[in-house]
């Protein structure tokens, strides 16, 4: 069974070339467009890890994260961030505690705009940092 | 004393009488002769009595008056000598005052004048007594005010003082003189002198009038610092304030002075941090600077107030606490406005970095997988190229906004006005619109009449309004929507509407429509990018042109905007 990605990101295009690269990969790409779509679809889909954009309609990247982590169902599934964000205090505040003062604990962050082999080698280096917790 | 007179009697004594009758007569005459012997030898010794008595007293009398005499001279002599030492003393004493000293007779010339009056001004007594006070040092005591005093003020008054002059004298300069004048009569017969004293004041009156404009300068400072100025005593009372401070707490002096500081204005200024001030850390300290206090004061409102104290020992033993009170509300709400603005700019950079980024990462990714060769399929890379051409365009199109932003607000945005069919400008516009509303097959009405008259307009700024708000209507409208562009003229301007179905504008939104960076929060509106520049473009070249942009929207009916461009020239526009 391929490695499912989930890439909740609200710019089309972004998502189109992160699915495009998922998928040459070999691993299976699912996308959401927005917060609450990509909440429901980590719930539903039971993806291997997710893709996560911070500045989302709706739900944002940080909130839709630190609900990850309260589910059961998705808190132990590794998160990371693809923002435009650049600056350090969003970067420690993925890692950390986020805006509102809640944990965001996501697994990675990389900032916009990125090569997509640093995008793929952060995927890889999660996922086997995750199988090796599991063993 | 006793004198003894018998010899005028022996004589009868001796007469011869016939004898018997004679005899008796003779006893008789006798006895006669010896009574009246006895009676004027009594009266004798009476008469000489008396006059040794007033013998006595009259040796007593010359002898008094010989003793009285003699005191009389001694005071005279005595008196004598203290005229000759008050004379003497008075002389001295005129000789030595650091005063002029001039005495005139009744036609006003000099008979004396005293030392420090030749000193003064450096005359000799030879060029002095005996000339007429007018003609003293070559006329430089011709002086009006001096005349006035002589001949018109002194007859009417015997004593003159305080009688100030100013007067330029060639022997020693400027000089204020205090004249003092008095008339004296010797005696009756003769004319009155007049006694003139006259005091250099120039040094003292000079002294004063810096002292004067010293303080004058500290008043002034005081009043002028717009800062309040409180001046308490020891029982922290209000000795002074300046105007500032009644000003700035709407109080007056006479509710104020005498007052504890507490008690000023229903116990406003009972303030925990003041009384902490006051109380506790000035006496510890000479000088408190910089002290915030931050108050609800029920004449002014909410304040915000720095206080300097400084407690003056020196000057005086009451031990006075001098404070400065700055309001700084003003100052604080700049500060805080200027955070605002700092708040808003870095806001500002977020969005730009974070709009700039969104695009490059597809173009960048895109481009990276078709260089390593990772993109196999031709269809595929065709689809891709398509991306990050529509993406480059995008970024390309923020860039520009951006620079037009700045353009607008250095001043450098200038408008290349030449007459123009707004008719044909509008429905150009449209048409390079056109590929848009093909893909979300919105159809734009136009209603634009044709005799719609020229205007004098920048016809690619005019367009640019136009792709903004028929751009935005595309944005907003669903599938198959439509599109009303209608215009009309008045007398002397035009209005343009653009009239969508889309989804509208919330209510809490449009005041901010037209604001530098504004985007509406919300999932729709998010989606559809953009930095918040557009309107805002678009209502600067609007006002560039002399005319008005406003926009009317109902949430799920559709917003219309409406902007309007006058026919003539405003002689102030561009």
């Amino acid at each position: 069974m391929a490695i499912k990605i989930l890439i909740i990101e609200d710019d089309i295009s972004t998502s189109q070339f992160l699915s495009y690269t998922m998928e040459h990969k070999g691993y299976q790409a699912i996308t959401a467009l927005d917060g609450t779509d990509g909440l429901k679809k980590a719930l539903t889909g039971k993806p291997d890890l997710i893709i996560l954009d911070i500045m989302l309609p709706g739900l944002d990247g940080f909130e839709l994260c630190h609900r990850l982590r309260a589910y059961p169902a998705t808190a132990d599934i590794p998160v990371l961030i693809l923002s435009a964000k650049a600056l350090a205090a969003d970067r420690i505040a993925a890692f950390k505690v986020g805006a509102n003062g809640y944990k965001v604990g996501a697994n990675g962050y990389i900032v916009k705009p990125a090569d997509p082999a640093k995008i793929v080698d952060a995927v890889k280096n999660i996922l086997n940092k995750k199988l090796q917790r599991e063993n | 004393m006793t004198i003894k007179k018998v010899s005028d009697t022996k004589p009868s004594s001796t007469r011869v009488r016939p004898p018997s009758k004679d005899l008796a007569e003779l006893a008789t005459v006798s006895r006669d002769i010896a009574e009246r012997e006895q009676a004027g030898r009594n009266e004798l010794e009476k008469r000489c009595r008396h006059l040794g008595k007033v013998v006595e007293e009259s040796t007593a009398t010359i002898g008094g008056l010989r003793g009285q005499l003699k005191l009389e001279s001694n005071e005279r002599k005595r008196a004598e000598r203290d005229i000759q030492t008050a004379l003497k003393y008075a002389e001295n004493i005129i000789a030595t005052v650091p005063v002029s000293f001039l005495i005139l007779n009744a036609d006003l010339r000099v008979t004396s004048a005293n030392r420090y009056f030749y000193n003064t001004f450096k005359v000799t007594p030879e060029e002095t007594v005996g000339q007429f006070i007018y003609d003293l040092g070559n006329r430089q005591w011709d002086i009006p005010g001096l005349r006035d005093l002589l001949e018109h003020i002194l007859p009417e008054h015997t004593t003159i003082e305080g009688f100030e002059i100013t007067h330029d004298f060639p022997s020693i300069g400027r000089c204020v003189m205090l004249l003092n004048a008095r008339r004296v009569y010797w005696s009756h017969d003769e004319s009155p002198l007049i006694l003139l004293v006259m005091e250099d004041v120039t040094q003292r009156k000079s002294k004063l009038q810096s002292i004067q404009a010293a303080l004058e300068y500290a008043e002034d400072i005081i009043a002028a610092v717009p800062m309040s100025l409180l001046i308490l005593n020891a029982d922290l009372r209000v000795i002074s304030a300046n105007r500032s401070f009644y000003q700035t707490f709407k109080v007056k002096p006479e509710e104020t002075l005498g007052q504890s500081i507490y008690d000023l204005g229903n116990r406003q200024w009972d303030i925990p941090r003041l009384r902490d001030l006051l109380e506790h850390i000035l006496p510890e300290h000479t000088t408190i600077e910089g002290f915030e206090i931050t108050h609800d004061f029920p004449s002014i409102g909410r304040r915000a107030m720095l206080l300097n104290a400084r407690r003056n020992r020196e000057f005086s033993q009451t031990n006075l606490v001098i404070m400065v009170i700055d309001d700084i509300t003003e100052l604080r709400k700049a500060h805080e406005a200027l955070r605002e603005v700092d708040r808003r700019r870095s806001e500002f950079i977020t969005t730009v970095s974070h709009e700039l980024r969104t695009p490059l990462q597809s173009i960048m990714g895109f481009t990276k997988l078709m260089v390593q060769g990772k993109v196999p399929d031709p269809i595929t890379q065709k689809r891709f190229l398509d991306t990050i051409d529509k993406q480059s365009e995008r970024l390309a199109g923020l860039i520009g906004d951006l620079l037009e932003v700045s353009r607008l607000e250095s001043g450098k945005f200038v408008l290349k006005r030449q007459r123009l069919s707004l008719r044909d400008a509008i429905r150009s516009a449209i048409y390079e619109l056109c590929s848009f509303t093909k893909e979300k097959a919105i159809l734009i009405v136009d209603n634009i009449p044709e005799g719609l008259p020229d205007i004098e307009a920048d016809e690619s700024r005019i367009k640019e309004v136009m792709f903004n708000l028929v751009g935005n209507a595309i944005k907003f409208s669903s599938e198959g929507g439509k599109i009303a562009v209608n215009a009309q003229a008045t007398h002397n301007e035009i209005l343009v509407q653009i009239i969508d179905q889309g989804i509208g504008i919330p209510a809490e939104a449009l005041p901010h429509l037209f604001q530098k960076f504004y985007q509406i929060n919300g999932s729709d509106t998010r989606t559809r990018g953009g930095l918040g520049l557009g309107l805002y473009i678009t209502k600067q070249i609007v006002e560039a042109h002399g005319g008005q942009i406003w926009v009317e929207s109902e949430l799920n009916q559709g917003s219309t905007f409406s902007f309007t461009l006058p026919l003539t020239l405003a002689p102030e526009s561009r």
